[in-house]
C-alpha cells in the first residue's frame, strides 16, 4: 500500500517536472507519464525525468518541484567518468534547513554489466546521503540487482558491486558506514519480467530499503 | 468376482496415474541423430494378479529414446510380443527393420516379496542373444529396476556406462500463488518421482552435489537478501547451515574427496574464492583480486579450480592451481564465458557462453582449446554434466518460463521439458549413486 502511494507521488512529481520543462521531453515521456499502469511504468517515468532535472537545475519549475523532495538543491556535479572512486564529495549546501527530508525515490539504475553511478542519479544519491548524514539513527539496506542475462552467481556479485558503488558514494557524502548494509539479490528479484532492453534496464538497480 | 473388480479398478487407476505423470514430464526432442539405432522393447510378461506399478518396457523405451541415439518401436507395430527366448522369431523384427530387440519376464517371489525381472537383448541382424541378466527389487523399486535394465542395455550397446539410474536436483519457483515458493527437488534423471528436499519463500540458487551423491549444497537468501550456504542430506533431508561471513556467501562446490568446499565470499568488499574445511570449518582465501571472482568448480583430481573472473575486463573462465597459486585464463572466444565445469575425464570444460547476443552452452576442448556451441536456445545457464559425460542438463526459458533442457556433448541431440506451472531452474546432475 505504502509503496503504491509512493509510486503515485513519484509519477505526479515526474509529470510536473516534465510539464515544466522543455515540451519535447514532455512529449517523449508523455506516454509513460499518463499511463496508469503500475510500478514499472512509474519507475520508467522517473528514469526519464531524472536527466532533465540534472540538466536544467537552474530552471525555476524544476527547483520548486525538487524542493518538495529535498531542500538541498544545487547544481549536479559535472558528469565525469562513472567510476565511483574518482568522485569527489560534492560540497555540502551553504545554508542549513531544520530537517532533511528522506527522498521519495528509492532506486537508482545501472548500465549493462556496469556498476558505475550514472551522473543522472547523483542528485538523488546526494539527497539520500544528506538525509542519512543528518539522521544518524536512520539505517538503510542497499540492495543490488542485475538483469537476467548471464549466470546467476556472476549477477549476484555484480548486484553487490552496484550496492557497493552506492555505499562508497554515500560514504563520501558523509554517511557513517554502520548506517548502511549492502546485500545483493543478483537476478532473483526482477521488477520487470519482460525480455526487452527496457525491461532489463529496470532490473539493473540498487534499492534503498530503510529499516 | 470381487477380486476381478479390484483388478479392473486398479488398472483404470494405474492408467490415470501414468497419463497424468506423462503429461508432467514430456520431453520434446528438438534436434536428434540422423540415423538412430532401432530397438524394439517388447512389453515384459507378468503372470501375477496384482497390477504392476510401472510398465517396465515403456520406462526402458523412454530411457533409450531420450538419448536420441535409439528409436524404440511402438507396441502396436509389433508383429509378435515374445517374452521368452524360445518365442523369438527374428524374421518378425527384420521385417520391421529393427536393429535390436529386448524382451523380459517378471516374476514375484513370495518369500522375499520381491519382483524379479529377467531380460534379454538380441542383435536382430546377427540373430544372436548378446546379453541376458536378472534384476530384483521391491514393489517401490520397480522403476529403479527398469532404469537398471536401461543402464545394462546401454552399456552393452554404446559401450559406456548409462546414467538412467542417476538423479537430477533442481529448484522450482511456483508463481501461481501470491507468495513465491522456492523448492529444491530431486527426481530421477527422467524427471519422474520428484522428492522435495527443502522449501523457502526466498530465492535458492546454485545447487551442488557432493561427490558421493549424498548431499547437496545450495545458496539461500534470508528475508533481507543476505546469502548463506546450506547443505541438505538427500536421504534424511537434514539441513546444516555453514558459517557465514559479511557479504556474499554462495557458489559452493564440494571437493572430489568431500573434505572441502570452495565458495565465494565478499567480506573484503569484492567477490573472491575461498576454501572451507567441512570438518574444522577453517577458511582460507584462494583468490584476491579487485575484480569479481566467482563460480569455483573442481577439476576431477581436485588439484585445480575453474572460476569465472572479469579481471580481463569481461567475465571469462580461469584456472587456479591449488598447489602453486598459478592462474591461467582458459577462454578467449566470445564476450562472456562463465560457470565452467570439467567433464569427469577432465578432457573438456562446459560453460555458459555468449558470442554475440544470446547465451548458449558451449564445450571447450582442453587439449586443442577449440570451443563448440552445443545449444540453440537462448538465455541458457547452469549447465551440469551427466557423470558419463555424454549429456548435459541446463536451465533455459520457454515462453517466459524457466525450464530444463538437455543437450548431448557431441552436439547432435537437443531436448526440452516444457513446464506446465512455474519455473524449473538450476539443474544439477548427480554423480553415480550407490
Amino acid at each position: 500500500m505504502a509503496k503504491s502511494n509512493l509510486l503515485k507521488i513519484m509519477a505526479i512529481t515526474a509529470t510536473i517536472t516534465l510539464v515544466g520543462c522543455a515540451s519535447k521531453t514532455a512529449t517523449d515521456a508523455g506516454e509513460g507519464a499518463t499511463s496508469t499502469e503500475a510500478a514499472a511504468t512509474a519507475t520508467e517515468v522517473v528514469e526519464a525525468a531524472a536527466p532533465v532535472v540534472t540538466e536544467m537545475a537552474s530552471a525555476e519549475t524544476v527547483a520548486s518541484v525538487t524542493e518538495e523532495a529535498a531542500p538541498a538543491v544545487e547544481a549536479a556535479p559535472e558528469a565525469t567518468e562513472s567510476f565511483i572512486l574518482q568522485f569527489k564529495a560534492p560540497e555540502k549546501p551553504a545554508y542549513s534547513e531544520p530537517a532533511v527530508v528522506r527522498p521519495m525515490v528509492n532506486v537508482v539504475y545501472f548500465d549493462f554489466d556496469k556498476a558505475g553511478i550514472n551522473p543522472e542519479f547523483r542528485k538523488l544519491l546526494d539527497q539520500h546521503g544528506d538525509y542519512l548524514a543528518t539522521t544518524p539513527g536512520a539505517k538503510v539496506i542497499l540492495a543490488g540487482h542485475a538483469d537476467e542475462r548471464g549466470t546467476r552467481e556472476y549477477n549476484l556479485a555484480l548486484g553487490e558491486r552496484r550496492a557497493y558503488a552506492v555505499y562508497a558514494y554515500l560514504k563520501l557524502r558523509g554517511v557513517a558506514p554502520d548506517q548502511m548494509e549492502m546485500v545483493s539479490y543478483g537476478e532473483e528479484m526482477p521488477v520487470s519480467v519482460g525480455k526487452s532492453e527496457a525491461d532489463y534496464a529496470k532490473n539493473r538497480r540498487v534499492e534503498f530499503k530503510y529499516q | 468376482m470381487k477380486d476381478r473388480i479390484k483388478i479392473i479398478v486398479g488398472i483404470v487407476l494405474g492408467m490415470m496415474v501414468s497419463a497424468y505423470v506423462q503429461a508432467e514430464f514430456k520431453f520434446i526432442i528438438t534436434r536428434g541423430y540422423d540415423q538412430p539405432t532401432t530397438v524394439a522393447v517388447v512389453p515384459f510378461c507378468w503372470q501375477g494378479n496384482q497390477v504392476m506399478p510401472e510398465n517396465v518396457a515403456h520406462v526402458i523405451a523412454a530411457d533409450l529414446s531420450r538419448t536420441g541415439q535409439y528409436q524404440p518401436l511402438s507396441d502396436e507395430n509389433m508383429l509378435s510380443q515374445p517374452c521368452r527366448h524360445d518365442q523369438v522369431y527374428f524374421r518378425d523384427w527384420k521385417l520391421l527393420q529393427q536393429d535390436y530387440l529386448i524382451i523380459g519376464d517378471i516374476a514375484f517371489e513370495q518369500v522375499s516379496q520381491k519382483y524379479q525381472i529377467t531380460y534379454r537383448l538380441y542383435d536382430v541382424v546377427r540373430e544372436t542373444n548378446i546379453y541376458a541378466a536378472q534384476v530384483s527389487g521391491t514393489r517401490d523399486q520397480v522403476r529403479d529396476l527398469a532404469h537398471l535394465i536401461s543402464d545394462g542395455v546401454y552399456q552393452k550397446l554404446a559401450g559406456i556406462r548409462g546414467v538412467f539410474s542417476t538423479k537430477i536436483a533442481y529448484v522450482t519457483l511456483n508463481t501461481e500463488n501470491a507468495a513465491p515458493n522456492y523448492r529444491i527437488e530431486v527426481s530421477d534423471a527422467d524427471g519422474y518421482r520428484p522428492i522435495e528436499l527443502y522449501r523457502s519463500p526466498n530465492a535458492i540458487i546454485s545447487l551442488a552435489w557432493s561427490a558421493d551423491g549424498r548431499k547437496l549444497a545450495f545458496t539461500h537468501f534470508d528475508n533481507d537478501g543476505r546469502t548463506s550456504i546450506k547443505v541438505v542430506d538427500r536421504i534424511s533431508k537434514a539441513v546444516e547451515s555453514l558459517p557465514s561471513f559479511p557479504g556474499i556467501n554462495s557458489a559452493a562446490a564440494f571437493s572430489p574427496d568431500g573434505k572441502n568446499i570452495a565458495f565465494v565470499n565478499s567480506k573484503t568488499g569484492n567477490a573472491d574464492i575461498y576454501l572451507m574445511n567441512l570438518q574444522t570449518k577453517a577458511v582460507k582465501q584462494l583468490t584476491n583480486h579487485w575484480s569479481i571472482d566467482t563460480e569455483p568448480s573442481w577439476s576431477p583430481d581436485g588439484k585445480q579450480l575453474l572460476f569465472t573472473s572479469e579481471r580481463g575486463g569481461r567475465p571469462q573462465i580461469y584456472q587456479l592451481w591449488l598447489d602453486t597459486g598459478r592462474v591461467e585464463r582458459l577462454t578467449f572466444e566470445g564476450i562472456y564465458n562463465a560457470r565452467g565445469h570439467y567433464s569427469s575425464d577432465g578432457k573438456y570444460v562446459i560453460m555458459v557462453h555468449q558470442s554475440t547476443q544470446s547465451f548458449h552452452i558451449a564445450a571447450l576442448d582442453v587439449e586443442t582449446r577449440q570451443l563448440r556451441i552445443l545449444t540453440e536456445t537462448e538465455l541458457d545457464e547452469s549447465p551440469s554434466l551427466a557423470p558419463n559425460g555424454t549429456m548435459l542438463v541446463y536451465g533455459t526459458q520457454d515462453d517466459g518460463r524457466g525450464v530444463l533442457a538437455w543437450a548431448s556433448v557431441d552436439g547432435e541431440l537437443a531436448s526440452i521439458m516444457p513446464s506446465e506451472t512455474g519455473h524449473v531452474r538450476e539443474p544439477a546432475w548427480s554423480p553415480y549413486l550407490q
